[in-house]
């Protein structure tokens, strides 16, 4: 297998979000019902023209600019000419000439290591109709029609399925913390073609290109990589050549499947779109656009370390990107950061896990949440309180702060204070010696005053309130 | 360039999904005659190398995108009103293999 | 006289002074469509019309189009009014929307009438290659009507309306105009939202229309222009006002164009037209647009109107919309409607168009046709700028059916086709009547800077007044 440099290149097409489509103002949303979400536009009924959408451009600029591109801010389109069933106007409005989004990059972790993948591009297009096939008809449904999609081009620097992988997965995460669109690839709201060549080792030249299109699977992006490395490898060991050709993942033999070879290769005969004049982007828009930008899960991850939160913790909690946002909630309203972090990784999501519930499952306010932590960060209540008191608050969302009143700050700390001056005078030599730092003593202090407080503040504020008595 | 030939021409005819017979090709191939030979002497205007090809007639950019704001939806019915073959509100075609 | 033989401001004077009323402009109308021998009908919308008509009762004295009869080029869509652009792929395609300019004229209430027959799919120049069969010329029915937009045309010189609407690509408005005594009048591109048109040649395509006069034209720009959020090329244009007249405007010849016309009696009457303009104070200037570029023309004319019409049409494979065909393949279902939807002229267009868009060539077709565009449309802007308008004869009166499949001469490519230059850089150009040549009309066309619609209009107005030629009505055809 190691006989051959494998090179890989990715094209990703990712629907994005927008209330509209991408050249007409029907709605771009899902429905069950076909055909109610179209306008004469995405029929192209004959007279009809495009029109670009703002929203589409937004998320276009905030894309590129999360994947490190330079943003040309001229807006241009192409027509790509082709007919097929699926395609209304024989033709499909691109970014050939000039993409939105050009020369990026993103990092990738496999197998902790860093792996940098460059993207070529990134453009705006429209999606096609979406086709029903049944045993001897197909029926057509044109609400996807016209739905706004951006495809995002790598440069062949890929050598190993798993980067591949880790790659869409990340532009897939990339995607829905942006909140540009659902990256729902078992949905076909992200969907990738796989171009890959072999070639021996030691050779800079690269070998004969094979595509492999349209996968929707995270995991069958490596398995067909997989295979098709195989596939070549037994081809090439053989001392046989490789054919340019178009293939498909099969899913249920796990093997990819010959479409088209090359000689059936389709002329698309790109000319710049007439109908579109270029837009200019001002500069002032793109920075508002960019400022406007969701945060990402990296900018998160940094925020939560910087915040005492450790990395591996940091991407368990950025998995899932509502999870992420209910912990970002938590971290507004207490600032017993460690606490939160560990009480949220372990008995909260054990508790999801658990009762296998998802966030909207949860009936109790937030808030009480928070201020549970709050009062373990103080220490005004242990551990285990906690956790036993967090039992109770998903049943009866009770608030901390009313249960845990005795608890709380507001004790009267004058009160607190005399009693404890009262300790400090019956030890008077103790006393003395714990001012000169003598920690034995000042523990012993510390043991007595408890005593003498009978539970009434916890041990932690006892301490805190003994060490400013004795500055006294 | 590409050589022109009958077959070139047929096999052009074909991609867009028609056909022409021989006399069309002929009637065609003069039409080329005259305009390639025209487009060769375009070569000889001066500043053909270097000038800009024309899109849009006028030096105008668009001045406004399109609010992202829902319109102009149509009916299922007059999405559909033109079709010939409708099952389940979608146009039936024949199995298009993949 | 026929009442639609009126321009349609004295019409409008005639329906507020309640001298008549819509339904006998409609009425009038439809019989003379009914009558018309020339071909210029894909459609009559009778019923409508007159219930329309009926409708309108009390004149709206500040509204020059109400009530007014008219008929639109059938590429223009009309919700629930069958639209072909006589073309048999859409045979029974009946839309479901309206074109921006049908919407703006309904608006206004003016009454459309019928749509009327074109060269299919707006592609040829003398109304011959439609489904329904040749167009022919109201004043000499073995000549040509002129096209695309052969039945408008017919439809106003005939005296069935007092204007049409067209589309103008190359010069489709504009030389019907020459050949029909008519103004013919296409504004700067975007002034008039193209959304409803259907594409022939985007970056050319212009809505363009016919009319008696130039103050019922400028009527018709000053309603139609509008922007269209609906069309992204539109634009905001001034409205034109005509209360001022223009002062020694500059009109531009040029001569090297003209040296190639060889019809005497129409350069006769030209110059003459000249010595009268001059009288009026109209300074005349001769200058040359060079013949290299004159002759790139009709060349890159073809490959570009070509080569988009190939991609616009590839929507029209009979799935969604167009008359049925059948097959057991969706392929083959889009091969029959083609092979059979399509004219030969047409096809062969689209080939001729795919083969300057292949990889391989549009370097060498496509590219350089765009390039020689801009060569071109920079001369005529830089000649714009020394003058108000271009002032240009046609070449001939409509020529004889037989003669059109003869080859052109190069001299005659060049004085034929040289209106597309309004085309190539979007200037606003008017056509007019000139004169008649044993009874057939030719005409004269005036070219202005984009935008400048209203010089264009002045100027016309001047070339109008001066000239005072006015074209009889056709007498009755011959059969």
């Amino acid at each position: 297998m190691s006989k051959y440099q494998v090179t890989i290149g990715l094209e990703i097409h990712v629907e994005t979000k927008t209330k509209t489509k991408m050249f007409s103002s029907a709605p771009n949303n899902y429905s069950a019902t076909p055909n109610v979400n179209v306008s004469v536009v995405d029929m192209a009924f004959p007279g009809v023209l495009p029109t670009i959408n703002l929203e589409a451009v937004r998320n276009a600029i905030q894309l590129s600019h999360a994947l490190n591109m330079k943003i040309d801010p001229l807006v241009r389109f192409d027509r790509k000419n082709y007919f097929y069933s699926d395609l209304p106007k024989g033709y499909q409005i691109t970014q050939q000439f000039f993409p939105i989004g050009s020369n990026g990059f993103l990092d990738v972790e496999v197998n902790n290591e860093i792996k940098r993948v460059d993207i070529e591009r990134l453009h705006m297009e429209e999606d096609t109709a979406k086709q029903l096939h049944f045993d001897d008809y197909t029926l057509l449904n044109f609400n996807r029609a016209g739905v706004p999609l951006v495809e995002i081009v790598t440069k062949p620097c890929i050598n190993d399925s798993a980067t591949a992988q880790e790659f869409v997965d990340k532009i897939r995460e990339t995607i829905i913390y942006l909140e540009v669109g659902d990256g729902k690839m078992e949905e076909g709201s992200l969907r990738c073609d796989v171009n890959i060549s072999l070639a021996p080792l030691g050779q800079t030249k690269l070998g004969t290109k094979v595509e492999i299109k349209n996968i929707n699977s995270l995991s069958f992006i490596k398995k067909a990589i997989d295979f098709e490395i195989e596939r070549q490898s037994k081809i090439l060991d053989d001392g046989g050549l490789i054919a340019q050709e178009t293939r498909r993942y099969d899913q249920s033999t796990r093997e990819t499947v010959l479409m088209r070879t090359k000689k059936d290769a389709i002329d698309y005969k790109y000319f710049p779109e007439p109908n579109l004049l270029p837009y200019r982007l001002k500069a002032a828009f793109i920075a508002e656009t960019i400022a406007a930008s969701k945060e990402l899960a990296s900018i998160k991850s940094e925020r939560y370390q910087k915040l005492g939160v450790s990395k591996t913790q940091a991407k368990i909690i950025l998995r899932n990107k509502e999870m992420a946002a209910y912990f970002d909630a938590l971290l507004l309203q207490t600032d017993a950061i460690k606490e939160l972090t560990n009480f949220f990784l372990g008995e909260f999501l054990g508790y999801l896990n658990k009762n296998n519930l998802n966030l909207s499952d949860l009936e109790f306010s937030q808030k009480h949440f928070a201020s549970l932590m709050t009062l373990l960060g103080k220490g005004q209540i242990s551990y285990s309180e906690a956790k036993e008191f967090f039992y109770r608050l998903v049943k009866e969302d009770l608030d901390p702060l009313t249960v845990f009143k005795d608890k709380d700050q507001a004790v009267d700390v004058l009160e607190v204070k005399n009693a404890m001056r009262e300790v400090l005078a019956r030890f008077p030599e103790e006393t003395k010696k714990a001012r000169d730092n003598n920690m034995a003593l000042f523990g012993f202090l510390t043991g007595q005053c408890i005593k003498a407080l009978n539970g009434k503040i916890n041990p932690k504020e006892i301490a805190k309130l003994l060490k400013e008595l004795l500055e006294e | 360039m590409k050589q022109l030939s009958v077959n070139v021409l047929k096999e052009a005819s074909k991609k867009l999904f028609f056909a022409i017979d021989e006399t069309e090709c002929q009637s065609l191939l003069k039409t080329f005659e005259t305009i390639l030979q025209k487009m060769e002497a375009i070569d000889q205007l001066a500043g053909i190398k270097t000038a800009l090809p024309m899109v849009h007639p006028l030096d105008v950019k668009l001045s406004k995108l399109r609010s992202d704001i829902v319109k102009d939806v149509l009916s299922p019915d007059d999405v559909l009103r033109n079709a010939h073959d409708v099952v389940a509100n979608q146009i039936m075609i024949p199995k298009v293999v993949k | 006289m026929k009442l639609n033989g009126k321009t349609i401001v004295e019409l409008h004077g005639m329906l507020v002074r309640k001298e008549i009323t819509p339904l006998d402009l409609v009425q009038e109308a439809i019989k003379s469509a009914k009558a018309n021998h020339n071909n210029a009908f894909e459609l009559i919308v009778e019923k409508e019309a007159i219930k329309i008509a009926k409708q309108l009762t009390e004149p709206e004295v500040d509204n020059y189009l109400w009530g007014i009869p008219f008929v639109m080029k059938d590429n223009i869509s009309t919700k629930g009014i069958v639209t072909t652009a006589s073309s048999n792929i859409l045979n029974v395609y009946v839309p479901v929307f309206d074109a921006t300019v049908y919407r703006l004229l309904k608006r206004r209430k003016a009454i459309l009438i019928g749509k009327t027959t074109m060269d299919e799919l707006a592609m040829g120049g003398y109304g011959t290659t439609g489904h329904k069969g040749v167009q022919t010329n109201p004043y000499d029915s073995s000549r040509v009507a002129g096209g695309s937009s052969s039945g408008s045309a017919i439809a106003v010189a005939a005296r069935i309306v007092p204007f049409a609407l067209g589309s103008d690509t190359g010069d489709s408005v504009r030389k019907p105009a020459f050949y029909n005594g008519l103004v013919g009048y296409k504004g700067t591109y975007g002034a008039i939202s193209r959304f409803g048109l259907f594409a022939f040649s985007c970056s050319l395509d212009h809505v363009g229309f016919f009319t008696r006069s130039v103050l019922d034209a400028a009527i018709l720009f000053n309603l139609l222009a509008q922007k269209d959020e609906k069309d992204a090329t539109s634009m905001k244009v001034k409205k034109v006002s005509l209360d001022k007249d223009i002062k020694t405007p500059t009109f531009m010849i040029l001569d090297d164009l003209i040296s190639l016309i060889t019809d005497e009696d129409i350069l006769k009457q030209y110059f003459a037209s000249i010595k009268k303009l001059e009288a009026l104070g109209v300074k005349v200037i001769h200058r040359s647009f060079g013949i290299d570029l004159l002759s790139a023309i009709y060349p890159v004319y073809m490959v570009l109107s070509c080569a988009d019409a190939t991609s616009n049409c590839a929507a029209l494979d009979g799935i969604r919309y167009g008359a049925k065909y059948s097959g057991n393949t969706y392929e083959e279902i889009i091969f029959a409607a083609r092979n059979q939807g399509f004219s030969s002229s047409t096809k062969q267009r689209f080939v001729f168009g795919s083969f300057c868009l292949m990889e391989e060539n549009q370097e060498e077709l496509y590219l350089k046709a765009q390039k020689a565009r801009r060569l071109i449309s920079d001369r005529l802007n830089h000649l714009l700028n020394e003058c108000d308008v271009l002032y240009l004869p046609s070449a001939s009166v409509a020529p004889k059916l037989e003669t059109i499949k003869q080859p052109q001469t190069n001299e005659a490519l060049i004085v034929e086709n040289y209106l597309a230059l309004a085309n190539f850089n979007g200037s606003p150009s008017l056509s007019l009547p000139l004169g008649a040549k044993k009874g057939l009309p030719f005409g004269v066309n005036l070219i202005g800077r984009t935008f400048a619609d209203e010089v264009v209009f002045k100027c016309a107005l001047l070339v109008e007044k001066s000239n005072a030629f006015k074209m009889n009505p056709p007498g009755e055809p011959h059969e």
